[in-house]
């Protein structure tokens, strides 16, 4: 490509032109590219959760298993599925006659797990999306109703498994509109944190808009 | 249940870190960012680890408004400005930058980092006296870069004298300072210092082979004893390296000429110029 060029320059050559000056930077780059972000928060966080991590695992199932608050309503009563009665064998056909196995008539009044959002709650949504999955196999089979007056269980949300009592479809739509209505609010909330700063903050009225403006940019 | 200290989307965001975490070690720096990524939650933890992933992607504008929820969460958090105010320096955000370290300083006054970025910030938004006064009071734990950067503001300021010593007693130094000596070709342009041109520019060279700034020196240095030999061969290792530079071939072409045929020795206006 230079000797292409160099011809064509060298045939136009003109002697008396003058050599253009180069434009030369004052530069000042290396007093902050060496800078790299503080991860003092997160590595104080991570301290935290560290220590913590402990203490939520021994907590955890107990928190599930815990009974629910005396002053609570009794509509949020908390049950909690029993696995043993998941197995086939439990449930006899509707027509069939009833088993003398006390065990397999109480599970049909146990109340069932319904999965109304697992994406939270990657454990504990494996295993109730498992119970999930054999209990609707097994509704669609003649099984015993367990439709009016069953508390259902929902997992998913974040304060744990609820019990609403009526119906599963009602249940379940109550359910997804309650989660709705959580994410709005939610993204609304994050939506003024961010354009409206904390009270107290060390951003002033002005500077937190110049900030956000300049950051909006 | 409700009224509980550990609730399960603490667990959970807890186990969201850590894959994120996981994930980032791995360097599959987008599928943390989905990790991460929930729409209509805040979580200030949340917010600075993605914060750190589109730094380092290289998402400046992103990263900074990540932290700037960070640093309106924990206003008194140093740290947290510092990270913002970071990002919106890598962003070119010079004024938005500057209010934000300036609000580390207010925080912690001896935050060096911050002094030194907020100096350059001042430099970029042409504030050299103020970039000055700051770069004086930097403490003297950490007086090499704050030197440099009181160097760069005095040449600015055209007090080339102040300027020459500072660099050149960081050269004693440290004598592979790239940044210094390319400083220093651009003053000899401005000081019509032929020699010290040639010399800074020799001495950057050996350091750096692919220095454009040392190759422009030498090229003026040499149209400026009438060398055209010289002239043509830095202009030709120049044109290597900025193919597309219309001064370079222009003088090139100069220098084919009179080496060719001879000539007159070519006058060259130099003059260098800030960033």
């Amino acid at each position: 490509m230079l000797d292409s060029r160099l011809s064509t320059i060298d045939t136009d050559c003109r002697r008396t032109e003058e050599p253009k000056c180069f434009h030369f930077d004052i530069t000042w780059s290396s007093l902050t590219s060496h800078l790299l972000l503080c991860e003092a928060s997160n590595r104080e966080h991570a301290a935290n959760l560290r220590s913590s991590v402990p203490a939520l695992a021994k907590q955890n199932v107990p928190l599930l298993a815990q009974e629910p608050e005396p002053e609570s309503n009794a509509r949020w009563e908390m049950v909690v599925p029993k696995m043993a009665r998941t197995g086939r064998k439990t449930f006899a056909p509707a027509n069939s006659p009833p088993a003398s196995n006390t065990a397999a008539n109480a599970s049909a009044s146990y109340p069932l797990p319904l999965l109304a959002r697992c994406r939270t709650q990657p454990f504990l949504s494996r295993a109730f999306s498992m119970i999930g999955r054999r209990t609707r196999a097994l509704l669609a089979s003649p099984a015993p109703s367990v439709v009016s007056g069953v508390p259902m269980l929902f997992q998913g949300e974040p304060r744990g498994p609820y019990v609403v009592e009526g119906s599963p479809a009602a249940a379940r739509r109550e359910m997804h509109g309650q989660s709705a209505a959580r994410e709005v609010l939610l993204s609304r909330i994050a939506k003024a944190f961010r354009s409206n700063p904390p009270v107290g903050s060390m951003f002033s009225p002005n500077g937190s808009q110049e900030s956000r403006s300049e950051v909006a940019k | 249940m409700r009224n509980s200290p550990v609730s399960i989307p603490t667990l959970t965001v807890r186990k969201r870190l850590e894959a994120a975490s996981a994930l980032r070690s791995a360097g599959s720096f987008s599928e943390a960012l989905e990790m991460l990524d929930s729409p209509g939650e805040f979580r200030a933890d949340l917010c600075a680890m993605r914060g750190g992933i589109e730094f380092a992607l290289g998402r400046f504008e992103d990263a900074a408004l990540s932290y700037s929820a960070v640093a309106l969460s924990q206003p008194d958090s140093p740290e947290a400005h510092y990270n913002l105010a970071l990002c919106l320096q890598r962003s070119r955000r010079w004024d938005a930058a500057a209010d934000a370290f300036e609000r580390v300083l207010r925080l912690d006054a001896d935050c060096t980092e911050a002094r030194l970025a907020l100096g350059a910030c001042l430099l970029e938004m042409n504030r050299a006296e103020d970039a000055l006064e700051n770069f004086d009071r930097v403490r003297a734990s950490q007086r090499k870069p704050a030197l440099f950067g009181k160097a760069v503001t005095l040449q600015i300021l055209g007090r080339f004298d102040e300027a020459a010593e500072i660099y050149e007693g960081l050269l004693a130094s440290d004598p592979n300072l790239e940044e210094v000596l390319s400083n220093l070709i651009a003053m000899s342009v401005e000081t019509h210092d032929v020699s010290g041109m040639r010399q800074h520019s020799l001495r950057l060279l050996h350091i750096c082979p692919h220095s454009v700034a040392a190759l422009q020196g030498l090229v003026t240095a040499a149209f400026q004893d009438g060398d055209h030999e010289d002239a043509v061969s830095y202009c030709s290792r120049l044109l290597d390296l900025t193919p597309d530079s219309l001064e370079a071939w222009h003088n090139f072409r100069i220098a084919i000429g009179h080496f060719q045929f001879g000539g007159n020795k070519p006058a060259f206006a130099m003059h260098s110029g800030g960033k």
